[in-house]
């Protein structure tokens, strides 16, 4: 299993002071999956189009992503989203090199 | 309330036929985060993106001999592995194709037969000659069936390349 980490700080303009005590989590995730598709416009350039991936073939090239959200009042620090490759999934090899990428379970 | 909100994306290619995701699976992504809030480490947990996975059909032929077979006029043999190359599981309709472009070497297509004892061998009487249309048991993904075409080569054909199967 592979993991695609990504570390954030966020911060709210404006941010009242911390709820002592607060138990519901104000931070909110939400995965998504889109299929991306290359289609080749009138002028002979290249479009990348992302769908909603129903159904898939081997072979086909998905964009995993994890949408964030602060939805409390308090300050979130240390930031860290972890999202595992499927183990049907393969990372491409042409993924943005800045993207930080671990194969022991986020540990390093 | 104060909401910020991002993705963050990975990008990623199903793997490949021969290590494929079943046909019929579902493939389900769900992500993780920690963080600090008010001094406390938390975890949250994100719902599942499930991508369901389709068939895709694919499949190889090819020659069990190791090089050109030698044959005389009459009967003869030649062998062949059928690999399902697709994510699920098929039957495949069988055609050999004995007329080789560019010279008359055509030999005479008897039959297809599947070796039913998995000797990859043709055994007469064992491996029965499939009826039309020739069609293949069922393989599962990534499943093989080794099969015989059995041919007749007339006395006085020029040489040429075997056939070749399809």
């Amino acid at each position: 299993m592979r993991n695609a980490i990504l570390g954030f700080r966020l911060r709210c303009a404006g941010m009242a002071a911390p709820v002592l005590g607060q138990t519901s989590n104000p931070l909110s995730l939400t995965a998504c999956a889109k299929l991306e598709r290359v289609a080749i416009d009138e002028q002979g350039n290249r479009q990348i189009e992302l769908d909603d991936p129903q159904p898939v073939v081997p072979g086909d090239r998905l964009v995993l992503g994890t949408r964030y959200a602060n939805d409390g009042d308090t300050l979130i620090e240390n930031f860290a989203v972890s999202n595992p490759v499927p183990a049907a999934v393969t990372v491409a090899v042409d993924i943005n090199p800045a993207l930080p990428i671990s194969v022991d379970g986020g540990k390093a | 309330m104060c909401a910020v909100g991002g993705l963050c994306v990975a990008f990623g290619a199903l793997l490949a036929p021969a290590h494929a995701a079943p046909a019929g699976s579902v493939i389900g992504s769900t992500a993780s985060a920690t963080y600090g809030a008010a001094g406390v480490a938390r975890s949250v947990l994100s719902d599942t993106a499930p991508v369901r996975v389709d068939e895709l059909l694919d499949v190889a032929a090819s020659g069990l001999d190791a090089g050109p077979v030698t044959v005389r006029p009459g009967p003869a043999v030649l062998r062949f592995v059928i690999c399902n190359t697709g994510n699920g599981p098929e039957h495949f309709v069988l055609d050999a194709v004995t007329a080789v472009a560019g010279n008359g070497f055509d030999a005479g297509a008897d039959g297809i037969a599947i070796d039913s004892n998995g000797n990859e061998a043709y055994d007469a009487g064992i491996n029965a000659i499939l009826p039309a249309p020739a069609t293949t048991p069922s393989l599962a993904a990534d499943g093989t069936q080794a099969v015989f075409v059995l041919l007749t080569f007339r006395a006085g054909s020029p040489m040429a390349q075997p056939p070749k199967s399809t």
